[in-house]
């Protein structure tokens, strides 16, 4: 005889989370059945010692703890002066607005692909000058030489708002964790970390860079 | 009398209605959604393992890329899963830095069960250690997927949709882990009678 419980409804059984209906049936099937009526009381069990009192949150940081994380929050992000935001909405389409800068970065590294092993790699003597991750303390440094680079010896826009629009949509799917999401994520590499570094000025550039195509 | 009743409206409005008003030019409504959720995003990645410096950074990170992509995250996608995703996609890279060495063997956790008829209580502080020494060994998205579900009682279609998984397949690896742990308690559940 096999089993009516598969794991789903099991685990749905165990959470509280079943139909009523549902739920009798199962009930009435772990009555009948020693080996369902052995895993449920298993798994029930590791349920009851992880809520118990070794659930408890471990150590909280004292209250001004959330005050400092908060205010340095506000200051990167709703404190800061909306002239960026104002200038992107000038040039892009909405949804592409806030991703831009983010986008701009993994730009990068899609075209150090396409150069380095995809369809556009290059014989020696064109080989455009893209600057290794690895090689430079700043990663907004290197995306920002890297993009001057682009543009100096590529005049490929069109490539290039492609290579930015497939780079942007892996950007959101990575951001909300769907698959192909770490596709282009080196290991411990974060796009928002290099851009943090880039001053104003640079910062113009990538935006006239990234968006003017 | 006004900043009373404003105060109960803020603390009405739904984070979508949140969202859109920050969208709209009230920017700084962005600081209630980061007092509603600094806390449970902290606690979060303190229960993934990670210490407190690290989690700190992180709850801190996870709010700063939350704004600067909001615009993409779409309507009908739960802002507080979202957060949650961001944070554990941070936090990957720091246990892809960490050496798995550091994992306590199993013999040494000695029993790690609360039993009932025990006389004397195990100490909470002990039972933590041992149950964080377990979830240690749990593959991440297992350990993930028990976090959310367990110590932030989420619902398991926001569980899957922070972890990236279909709602059975959230169900699956929640139903392996949990299998894993129970193995893993098995032999010291029959130590103890
Ligand atoms: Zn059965």
């Amino acid at each position: 005889m096999k089993c009516p419980i598969d794991e789903t409804l099991m685990i749905d059984y165990l959470e509280g989370c079943c139909e009523p209906g549902a739920a009798a049936q199962v009930r009435s099937h772990l009555e009948q059945c020693p080996a369902c009526r052995r895993e449920y009381e298993e798994l029930a069990g590791v349920r009851r010692m992880m809520a118990g009192p070794a659930a408890g949150p471990p150590d909280e940081p004292p209250e001004s703890f959330w005050a400092e994380n908060a205010r340095v929050v506000a200051e990167a992000t709703y404190l800061q002066p909306a002239r960026l935001e104002r200038r992107w909405a000038l040039r892009l389409p909405r949804a592409a607005m806030t991703g831009t800068l983010a986008a701009a970065a993994v730009l990068l590294l899609t075209l150090t692909w396409l150069f380095e092993s995809g369809p556009f790699s290059p014989g020696p003597e064109t080989v455009p000058a893209v600057v290794s991750l690895e090689d430079t303390p700043s990663v907004g440094q290197a995306l920002q030489d890297s993009l001057w680079m682009l543009w100096r010896e590529m005049q490929e826009f069109e490539m290039a708002a492609k290579a930015l629009e497939s780079a942007y949509a892996l950007q959101l799917e990575s951001d909300s964790g769907a698959a192909g999401g770490e596709l282009l994520y080196p290991s411990d590499y974060t796009v928002y970390d290099g851009l943090q570094d880039l001053n104003d000025e640079q910062v113009d550039q990538v935006i006239f860079l990234a968006a003017g195509y | 009398m006004k900043s009373q009743r404003e105060g109960r409206d803020l603390y009405q409005m739904s984070d979508e209605q949140l969202i859109l008003a920050i969208e709209r030019g009230e920017r700084d409504k962005f600081g209630l959604l980061v007092e509603s959720y600094q806390r449970r995003i902290y606690r979060f990645l303190r229960n993934m393992g990670l210490d407190h410096d690290e989690a700190a950074d992180i709850t801190q990170n996870t709010f700063i890329l939350a704004y600067k992509n909001l615009g993409s995250i779409q309507r009908n996608k739960c802002f507080r899963s979202w957060l949650f995703t961001i944070a554990a996609n941070q936090a990957r890279n720091y246990f892809r830095k960490r050496s798995r060495q550091r994992q306590v063997p199993l013999d040494d956790l000695g029993p790690l069960a609360v039993d009932e008829n025990q006389s004397l209580p195990v100490e909470r502080g002990q039972l933590r250690e041992r149950l964080e020494a377990l979830l240690d060994r749990l593959p991440l998205k297992q350990r993930q997927v028990v976090v959310m579900r367990v110590f932030e009682q989420l619902p398991f279609d926001e569980v899957a949709l922070a972890c990236g998984l279909g709602l059975s397949n959230a169900k699956v690896t929640y139903h392996r882990a949990m299998k894993k742990l129970a193995g893993w308690l098995g032999p010291s559940l029959s130590e103890i009678s």
